[in-house]
């Protein structure tokens, strides 16, 4: 599949980064929280059980970013590595293209 | 303590000392805090401020004709923990177009987790002296603790201080320069721990 539908791109980026060892749950990227909470949900077409991947295509690439719950049990600096080499096999396999900007956050330890 | 916690002091106590206390539902109480003229004025001012914004928040949902209150549920949820997320700590990293961070706030809840889940132990606060937002850089680490006074204190700081030095290891991505576990408070019996 090769597209810049950013919905369609944030969907199998969220599957991907939920089916990392360690992730518990994607959140909603911030720091804009309620205007996101407004929008988002129309805009990103978001899974019910939670956030989602904010895919964004810039004129210099694609830009990732995700925020997520990780678990005590793995090193969460593992974790946020293999969300990042998730990422960027899930849209490289969806774009033919290597995201250009990934930020992944870890917010909560539990 | 740097010279930022000196200027932004409310009383004897810093705001995220107040904000933790707030966090904590002010349970246990902490007569210190109580008595102490600015910082409970303080504390009322966050107190509202916190009110204000949930309350703007709520609007907002509201606004947005969302009907699905469980799904808004969840996000309120998100907004919360990214909420007291504090600063960003950088994970130092080779790729140039990643940026990997674990936020002061995972690390601090971490802290406050392993503490709470100890017997006898209530973790008070968790202070991170020296430039986070650095990647790599030396960071002092004080944990503030009460204990319950049926168990030699010693030993129990001892234990928590253990694992505490293990977690950071494993999940901080800044280097610890020195990991401190200071006994604030005795507690009594019946008061929380």
């Amino acid at each position: 599949m090769t597209t810049t539908d950013t919905r369609a791109l944030s969907r199998l980026a969220t599957e991907a980064v939920l089916a990392v060892p360690g992730v518990r749950s994607v959140v909603l990227p911030g720091p804009s929280l309620a205007v996101l909470v407004r929008d988002v949900r129309s805009v990103l077409d978001l899974p019910r059980d939670g956030g989602a991947v904010l895919v964004e295509d810039r004129t210099t690439g694609l830009r990732v970013r995700v925020v997520v719950t990780v678990d005590a049990g793995v090193s969460a600096l593992t974790t946020l590595r293999s969300v990042r080499d998730a990422l960027g096999v899930c849209i490289e396999h969806a774009t033919a293209n290597r995201p250009d900007d990934v930020t992944v956050r870890v917010v909560e330890i539990v | 303590m740097n010279d930022d916690d000196v200027d932004d002091r409310h009383g004897a106590f810093t705001l995220d000392e107040l904000a933790d206390y707030l966090d904590s539902g002010r349970d246990p109480v902490r007569p210190e805090i109580e008595a102490d003229a600015d910082a409970s004025t303080a504390l009322r001012r966050l107190e509202r401020l916190r009110e204000a914004s949930a309350d703007l928040l709520d609007a907002d949902v509201r606004a947005a004709g969302a009907a699905d209150e469980d799904w808004i549920a969840r996000v309120l949820a998100s907004i919360r923990t990214t909420a007291h997320a504090g600063r960003d700590i950088p994970v130092p990293d080779d790729d140039p177009t990643s940026h990997l961070v674990v936020t002061e706030g995972a690390v601090r809840g971490l802290v406050r987790a392993l503490g709470d889940g100890m017997p006898g132990v209530l973790v008070r606060r968790t202070r991170f002296t020296g430039d986070v937002t650095t990647a790599g850089a030396a960071i002092d680490v004080e944990v503030v603790i009460a204990l319950a006074a049926d168990a030699p204190l010693r030993e129990r700081a001892d234990a928590l201080r253990e694992t505490v030095a293990a977690a950071l290891h494993e999940h901080a991505p800044f280097t610890v320069a020195s990991l401190t576990v200071r006994v604030a408070d005795v507690l009594t019996p019946g008061e929380h721990a």
